[in-house]
């Protein structure tokens, strides 16, 4: 089991660097600015923008490539359909009956890229983030929710004990597997409701597992005097660089540049 | 008839940074009626090893014949019923409403008539010393060495030739242990024959017929435990130990200049020194 | 009420599981997991606890730092009674304990944030995490492997972390509650010779539950737990000189010892206990 988006890469780029908490902003601004692209030419500004923080990452290009695996497929059938399906003004070549249009082609290229910028942008926190450091940078930016009694402290401590367990039933999940098969079950029924019925030896043992994961797990965070947030300190203290700066600085660019081409400029 | 494997090679997660040559030139036969011990250090692979006799794992090369018949993804079903492997800790792996149902699980798929399911679960229970009161209760509601021994019946159901164990006696206590270890015994009295991976020498002296010692994903030793527990500077320098009795009368041997013959288990112990004693003691 | 250099008394203690959260393999009805307890443990002594499988001896260790309260009786741990809610985190700080499983204890991603854990929940300045932090993970050999995720640590290198994280809490009293029992040889030793080196050195006290026989032969004192009751207690020599008990209890004689036992029952200087193969020797040889 390989999880392609979150294997954190060490590294010494300003991405690495750079606090979670400026990260996670990045990451989430970007998001939203390429949605919110709808031209060629804001295209074409936000690919080159996020090549080039891409560039700075670090980040091998397998990588990256390795992460948009999973929806390659997705990708290219939606792409066949649109060159097939969609009627526009203007006929580039024709197909056997099937006209293409230029409209069709770059609705397409527009899609492929906006789905490449945002995983991009995704995978950059992650390959460059630890999950630490990616739930202590929730944690933070979730702080002013306490006011409303919102518990930060304890869901950014579910999310890193979460992870922490992940490679473990992922493990686990393979060996209930082949000792279930050793003992003649059957995972490859072609009938959906057999398959599934199928995965019941492995679902129980998972879950009585787990279940005792867990309360062995909090039986030993109590016995190391976990109480909870309150009076705790922390050992990592998340700091705002100068790395923080000129990432957060990059970000407004793009998010000025963006707003301008599409207010003042309207391009 | 046998198990034998032929030139085996296997990588770990070829092609990633983890990747790991897991087994390299491996040959081994498994002869019927014996009991064989499976040690090596942690990560040696010893449970590789295993998960290539019952097709779990399929080999980068070389082959595995069970009883003279290649092992190919076709006719696995069919040999995974000769072949019962017992996993480490078996007892994670059960999840039916009742033992009784959790024994029958591996005959599923055979489609067999109720009363020949019945009379193999109970043959199965006798053997393995699960009493049949305990038969219509959950599985989650019985103790760590009664699970375990379910967890057994569960895989001789199906009535295996082989029987493979990964370190069965771990985390039981020593009456369990000890249990445990006459069990194999009993297996092999019953026809069965017997592949387990231990990491106590003791229990390997007392119980095997026969030691395959593996390091580094090679077969380095086997033989006897006689032969291979007077190899005392090979075994330490791959990181394993010698039966307590054996490196006891090796410490008396150095000691006191006086030639012991080998000795790995207890009863042999007790022999030479009772021997030696109505000799007129130990001369130093 | 406590003598001055007792660590731990437990006064005629009874512990009794609800129904409700019956945990391991009780079978929900009312049993008594111990009962009528009564022992101490001397500061700086090492102390080992012997018992069958279900025998209690997981019960007793929770029973030590609060993480159960005693049914009846009482338990004191440097004269608090963990029934004194007010105590509650001063008991816990100073006696740490290492459980078995060694996966299900360790909750940082990394090895140096896990160690940090406690020391984060004791409120512990930072400035004074990072010695800590070091010093702990040096003793137990993994300052190489501070950065390292847990996952890509052996069973016995987790096991490890598990007291590093409670070391740098400062404990006075560290209970290993069958830690070794999923361990491989090797691992098992490092771990027993790491504690044996804290109690010799930082005087920790060491309470080590366990069923490996050879863990324990030069402990100070043991207990034999079963069906809830300390059955025996006594050095190792007086213990493993008493096979009939020890048996009893679901257990048996180290290796060596049991050959010295029968040897024994020939009428060859009975009386005597063999413990290590060291002194069986000795014994032999006549070196005394």
């Amino acid at each position: 089991m390989r999880i392609s988006l979150g294997r954190y890469i060490p590294g010494k780029s300003l991405f690495h660097k750079a606090d979670p908490r400026s990260k996670i902003i990045w990451t989430i601004v970007m998001m939203v600015f390429i949605l919110l692209c709808t031209t060629r030419w804001q295209y074409l500004m936000a690919t080159v923008f996020v090549m080039i923080v891409f560039l700075i990452s670090g980040i091998p290009l397998k990588y990256i490539l390795k992460s948009l695996r999973p929806v390659a497929v997705l990708m290219i059938i939606t792409t066949v359909f649109n060159l097939v399906f969609y009627k526009g003004t203007t006929v580039l070549f024709a197909i056997g009956s099937f006209n293409v249009y230029r409209e069709a082609l770059f609705l397409s290229i527009k899609m492929i890229l906006r789905i490449f910028m945002l995983i991009v942008s995704a995978s950059l926190l992650t390959y460059t983030t630890t999950s630490v450091a990616i739930t202590d940078g929730i944690e933070y930016l979730l702080r002013p929710l306490a006011i409303i009694k919102f518990p930060a402290h304890e869901i950014a401590m579910m999310m890193s004990i979460a992870l922490r367990f992940i490679p473990m039933f992922a493990d686990e999940t393979d060996k209930i597997i082949k000792a279930q098969s050793s003992r003649g079950a059957e995972f490859d029924s072609k009938n959906v409701f057999k398959k599934i019925k199928s995965y019941v030896p492995v679902l129980i043992p998972l879950f009585v597992g787990a279940f005792k994961s867990a309360e062995d797990m909090s039986v030993a965070m109590e016995s190391r005097c976990y109480r909870g947030g309150k009076g705790r300190t922390k050992f990592k203290v998340l700091k705002f660089t100068k790395y923080d700066l000129i990432l957060l600085i990059i970000t407004a660019v793009f998010c000025t540049g963006v707003i301008l081409m599409k207010t003042v400029f309207k391009i | 008839m046998s198990i034998k494997l032929e030139d085996i090679k296997y990588t770990y997660m070829p092609g990633t940074p983890f990747e790991k040559v897991a087994l390299s030139d491996l040959y081994l036969e498994i002869r019927e009626g014996e009991i064989l011990a499976l040690i090596g250090p942690t990560g040696s692979g010893k449970t590789t090893l295993l998960q290539h006799i019952n097709g779990l794992l399929r080999p980068d090369s070389g082959s595995v014949f069970i009883d003279g018949e290649e092992l190919t993804k076709k006719n696995l079903f069919k040999i995974r019923q000769k072949i019962g492997y017992v996993f480490q800790y078996p007892e994670q792996q059960l999840f039916e409403e009742t033992v009784f149902k959790d024994i029958a699980f591996g005959l599923n798929r055979l489609k067999l008539p109720e009363d020949e399911v019945r009379a193999r679960v109970y043959d199965a229970a006798r053997l393995v010393g699960v009493s049949e009161n305990l038969l219509e209760r959950s599985v989650f509601d019985l103790s760590g060495g009664e699970k375990r021994r379910v967890a057994i019946c569960g895989v001789l159901v199906t009535k295996p030739k082989y029987l493979m164990l990964d370190e069965p006696a771990s985390g039981l206590d020593p009456e369990g242990k000890n249990a445990m270890l006459r069990l194999l015994k009993t297996f092999r009295d019953a026809g069965i024959t017997v592949i387990f991976v231990s990491h106590n020498m003791n229990d390997v002296a007392e119980t095997a017929d026969r030691v395959v010692v593996i390091n580094d994903g090679r077969i380095e030793r086997q033989g006897t435990p006689r032969e291979i527990f007077t190899e005392h500077d090979f075994l330490s320098g791959i990181g394993l130990s010698v039966p307590d009795v054996t490196d006891f009368f090796r410490l008396l041997s150095e000691r006191t200049g006086v030639e012991i013959p080998d000795i790995i288990t207890l009863d042999e112990g007790y022999a030479y020194l009772r021997d030696v004693y109505s000799k007129g003691g130990i001369p130093s | 009420m406590m003598e001055a250099n007792n660590f731990i008394e437990f006064h005629n203690v009874s512990f009794r599981y609800d129904s409700a959260d019956s945990g391991d393999g009780e079978d929900g009805e009312n049993v008594f997991a111990v009962s009528g307890i009564d022992f101490t443990v001397k500061q700086g002594e090492f102390v080992g606890i012997l018992g069958r499988n279900g025998s209690g001896k997981s019960t007793l260790a929770k029973l030590m730092n609060a993480l159960l309260i005693p049914t009846s009786g009482d338990v004191y741990v440097n004269g608090m009674n963990t029934r004194d809610a007010s105590w509650l985190w001063e008991i816990r700080k100073s006696v740490g304990m290492i459980f078995q499983n060694p996966d299900n204890q360790i909750v940082a991603s990394t090895v140096e944030d896990d160690v940090a854990f406690g020391l984060e929940n004791l409120g512990v300045p930072r400035e004074e995490m990072e010695p800590r932090i070091n010093d702990a993970l040096s003793v137990v050999g993994l300052a190489d492997r501070r950065l390292k995720e847990p996952h890509y640590l052996s069973g016995g290198q987790k096991q490890r972390l598990a007291i590093a994280g409670i070391l740098a809490m400062r404990p006075s009293c560290i209970v290993l509650d069958e830690s070794t029992a999923m361990l491989d040889p090797k691992g098992r030793d490092r771990i027993i010779s790491i504690v044996r080196e804290l109690n010799l050195r930082e005087k920790i006290t060491i309470i080590l539950i366990t069923h490996h026989m050879d863990e324990v032969v030069d402990c100070d004192r043991l207990f034999i737990i079963d069906k809830g009751r300390i059955i025996k207690s006594g050095t190792p020599g007086e213990i493993f000189s008493d096979e009939e008990t020890v048996v009893g209890a679901g257990l048996e004689l180290p290796p060596v010892c049991e050959l010295f036992q029968r040897l024994g029952l020939l009428g060859l200087r009975p009386g005597e206990t063999v413990l290590t193969k060291e002194a069986g020797v000795e014994f032999l040889t006549g070196v005394r």
